[in-house]
């Protein structure tokens, strides 16, 4: 339902009424209540209810006759008066007799001004006083303290009184005695008609408005609560969505709103009660147009809510961000600029702009010697320290660039600055040793290791060759062809023995030289699986390549992966049982990526996973199989040197390795 | 018959090698350093050479180097593995092939017929539009014929493909995915490994040590080319 426009319609028509109803049936039994009609009577709660007005007629009455404006048209239908003076007089009348609803008689006061002042204060009397008026005394007495001063408006003239009393009888003196009448047979057409009218159209339903009154608030308020429930749903939506009017910035929304309620409301300011049907639906249009504005408010606001946009979609918030971004801007334009000046430059600048305000600021004013001072002594001193710390900077940014040979000269520095530039020097020698200590071992060690290889091949060679041709003389003695056969097997095991313990030194040493190159591992995978494939397949193994869509790029030595691969892979050929499958996975997260090779090994795993990645560690205890025990190790290795990681784990006969290498 | 000098320090595997070399029919003669090959290189006229790189007097390297300065016979070194640079650095200046030591004899005997077929009998062919030629390699693009060494190899039509493939644009890397789509003209869904196992296949029938591959070399994580 919240989704319906049709609903919501309905629901804004309902409340209308609802509003409607409830502020006339309100206002309606407040004025009845107000003029007795739930406690005195029809009568007497109809002569009560007119009262206000009719005073208010016989004022305006008084008023006009003084102006002399009676006259005119303007006269009520159902009131008439007669105007008397204080003598009893009879001024005017309009009043012929006609039975009456309501008859007052009402003293009416001249309009004017009065003021009070100590006696002292008054000098003379400034104005004579009219004819037939008491006067007041020329001469202040000796016991008055104030003096009472009244101008009367009608004519413009000032009096002085010496008491009060005098003065409130002059008031007395000039006030109109009004005798008021409302008519009983009322004729349409000025304020008591309607007013009457209506009394006596709501007096019948006297006992029904209150409930009215209350049913219709309770109905209202049901309405208006669907109304702000509904706000921003749109059909087929479930969230609730921003509108156009939703957009318009929440400051700028609340002002137009209110200005759309002033535009309404301020006319109505002057209103009284209506005179006729017009006056009634106007006055109904306004109410409905300032609770509509209201209501299109709330929903708005509550959508806003729901959006999270209060604070957000403000035109004030909006420009304090605009203003902070554009001072950022500017600072940040300033930073770039003074970082796009060279270090001594810089400060330049800085100096510049500082001693330039400096002039504005205070050259006028008799600072002048300040000024001086700061320009030939301390700008010069500043910039001194300034050079050397660059000299430093300089200096020290040489080193980290790794050129050793830069020392800073530490002619003409002084204090902290020098013994900086004693303790750069020093880093400087102590890490050039370093350096050259370290190149010097490492130089040694791959020297070391590449002479050993050629110590322990060259009589190698010799064996296997001298062995292989043994093998093909025709020896005639059995057990000597035996013999001869047992030696061509292990020679060639301590080929293969040796070849692994080589790598597996230069790896873990790191004399190996590794290229990183940004490659993709899921083709090196399709490269390493197509090698082994048939060689799985005549092992009786199912190889299962798994990866994912999208292309996998690590950073590593294509050559170091694929030797992890093959020392892994060949295991898998070796160790495997045959009949099961082997998965070999690619999968990156994370900004790794990583390959996972598992399969079910032949024999009794009966070591640990991390066991098997050290040195000469087979699994098979007896270590009866072909092998050097060190696969896995040179794998571990080559992979830290590619700054990767290989982990293995042994689970029952499951035998699970993965790589790990950085993704790129 | 040709003539092979051996150059090594060590006089057994001199000695080892004349056996080999012998048996096969070759005649041979010795040095023991580099120095001692370049002069018997003047001496006599030598079909092949091979040499060991470390040596007293005179290294393997530095012999090669002179040795080409007068010479384009073919040399193979013999290296301990651990000498990668080395290794390199050989090709560099001039030798054909290597071998590492402990060499198995087979490879080694490959080797030397492959070595002295393409410097005896191999140069004079006549070219013909169609052939692709790229060290030992040749390739009959209207004949579908491969020769290594001049020995006709038999490769299935796919193999031929990919190998006539690599062979247009020697030292370009071809990923798995193209030469799939340009061999298979189909679109490699998973299909990339199979790239792979022919590669092999034409790795075992054209390298002498497939591991070690002359031609076909795997770029790790890129592709494949054919090099020399």
């Amino acid at each position: 339902m919240k989704q319906s426009i049709f609903a919501k319609a309905i629901a804004v028509v309902l409340l209308c009424a609802a509003v409607l109803v409830f502020t006339g049936a309100a206002f309606a039994s407040y004025a009845l209540y107000d003029s007795g009609a739930y406690t005195l009577g029809y009568d007497a709660a109809m002569r009560d209810a007119v009262e206000g007005t009719a005073y208010q007629l016989a004022n305006e009455a008084a008023m006009r006759f003084r102006d002399g404006s009676y006259e005119g048209s303007a006269a009520p239908v159902n009131f008439r008066c007669v105007i008397e003076d204080q003598s009893g007089k009879t001024l005017y009348s309009d009043y012929e007799g006609e039975e009456t609803l309501w008859d007052r008689v009402i003293e009416v006061e001249p309009e004017y001004g009065t003021w009070t002042y100590p006696a002292e204060e008054l000098e003379v009397t400034p104005t004579p006083a009219p004819t037939g008026v008491p006067r007041p005394s020329a001469a202040p007495r000796a016991t008055a303290t104030w003096a009472y001063e009244l101008e009367d408006f009608e004519t413009g003239e000032r009096y002085t009184f010496e008491t009060e009393a005098e003065r409130s009888a002059w008031v007395r003196e000039h006030s109109l005695r009004v005798h008021g009448y409302v008519l009983r047979d009322l004729q349409p057409g000025d304020e008591i008609w309607s007013l009457l009218y209506l009394f006596q159209a709501l007096y019948g339903y006297r006992n029904l408005l209150p409930w009215l009154a209350v049913g219709s608030f309770g109905l209202g308020l049901l309405l208006f609560a669907f109304l702000i429930a509904a706000a921003g749903h749109h059909k087929g939506e479930d969230a609730v969505r921003e509108s156009f009017v939703d957009k318009i910035p929440l400051d700028l929304f609340t002002l137009l709103i209110f200005t759309g309620q002033g535009i309404v409301l301020i006319p109505l300011a002057e209103w009284s009660l209506p005179r006729n049907a017009i006056g009634f639906i106007v006055l109904g249009v306004c109410e409905l147009l300032v609770g509509l504005q209201f209501l299109l408010w709330c929903m708005s606001l509550k959508v806003r809510v729901k959006c999270g946009t209060v604070w957000k979609n403000n035109l004030v918030c909006k420009l304090w961000g605009w203003g902070v971004r554009l001072l950022k801007k500017l600072w940040a334009l300033l930073a770039k600029g003074l970082k796009a000046l060279p270090f001594l430059w810089r400060w330049v600048a800085i100096l510049g702009a500082l001693l330039l305000f400096e002039f504005i600021c205070f050259a006028g004013d008799g600072e002048g010697f300040v000024f001086v001072v700061h320009l030939v002594v301390l700008c010069p001193a500043v910039l001194y320290i300034v050079w050397q710390a660059r000299k430093l900077r300089l200096a020290a940014k040489e080193i980290a660039r790794g050129d050793l040979n830069a020392r800073v000269d530490t002619k003409g520095m002084f204090f902290e600055l020098r013994e900086h530039a004693e303790d750069l020097n020093a880093i400087r020698d102590g890490v050039s040793a370093a350096v050259e200590e370290r190149m010097k071992s490492e130089r040694f060690r791959t020297e070391l290791i590449t002479n050993v290889s050629h110590d322990i091949k060259t009589p190698l060679t010799s064996i296997v060759s001298y062995v292989d041709l043994l093998e093909k003389e025709e020896l005639a003695n059995e057990t000597a062809r035996g013999y001869v056969e047992v030696l061509s097997r292990q020679a060639s095991r301590l080929k293969k023995l040796i070849e692994d313990l080589m790598d597996a030194s230069k790896a873990s040493t790191g004399a190996l030289p590794v290229k990183l190159e940004r490659l993709e591992l899921a083709v090196l995978t399709d490269q390493a699986a197509g090698e082994y494939r048939e060689r799985m397949e005549r092992a009786g193994l199912e190889l299962i390549v798994t990866k994912p869509d999208a292309p996998v790029f690590v950073l590593a030595d294509g050559r170091q992966v694929w030797r992890i691969f093959d020392n892994l892979l060949g295991n898998i050929v070796k160790y495997a049982q045959p009949g099961t499958r082997v998965y070999l996975d690619l999968a990156a997260q994370g900004g790794k990526a990583a390959v996972t090779f598992r399969n079910i090994s032949r024999s009794r795993l009966n070591v640990s996973g991390a066991e098997l990645t050290e040195r000469f560690v087979r699994g098979d205890a007896s270590r009866s199989s072909e092998g050097s025990g060190l696969g896995l190790s040179i794998a571990m290795s080559l992979a830290q040197l590619q700054k990767g990681e290989l982990s293995v784990t042994v689970d029952g006969d499951l035998f699970k390795a993965t790589l790990t290498l950085p993704e790129t | 018959m040709a003539k092979i000098l051996i150059c090594d320090d060590e006089r057994d595997i001199v000695a080892a090698l004349k056996i080999y070399l012998e048996a096969e029919g070759y005649e041979t003669l010795c040095a023991y350093n580099g120095q001692e090959a370049l002069d018997a290189l003047r001496r006599n006229d030598v079909q092949l050479v091979l040499m060991d790189i470390m040596m007293p007097v005179l290294d393997g390297i530095r012999a090669m180097a002179k040795l080409r300065e007068e010479s384009n016979v073919p040399v193979i070194l013999l290296t301990a593995k651990g000498e990668d640079t080395d290794k390199v650095l050989g090709l560099n200046v001039g030798a054909d092939d290597y071998i590492t030591k402990p060499f198995n004899p087979v490879e080694l005997l490959a080797r030397v017929r492959s070595q002295l077929r393409r410097y005896l009998q191999l140069g004079g062919g006549a070219a013909r539009e169609s052939l692709l030629r790229l060290g030992g390699v040749a390739l009959d693009d209207k004949t579908k014929t491969v020769t290594l060494d001049g020995e006709p190899v038999s490769l299935t039509p796919r193999e031929f493909e990919i190998l006539r493939l690599l062979m247009q644009s020697p030292g370009e890397v071809f990923a798995p995915k193209t030469i799939y789509r340009r061999v298979w003209n189909e679109e490699p869904y998973g299909a990339e490994s199979t790239v792979a196992v022919h590669i092999r296949h034409l790795r075992e029938k054209l390298e002498i040590n497939p591991a070690e591959p002359r031609y076909i070399k795997a770029v790790w994580g890129q592709g494949y080319k054919f090099d020399m």
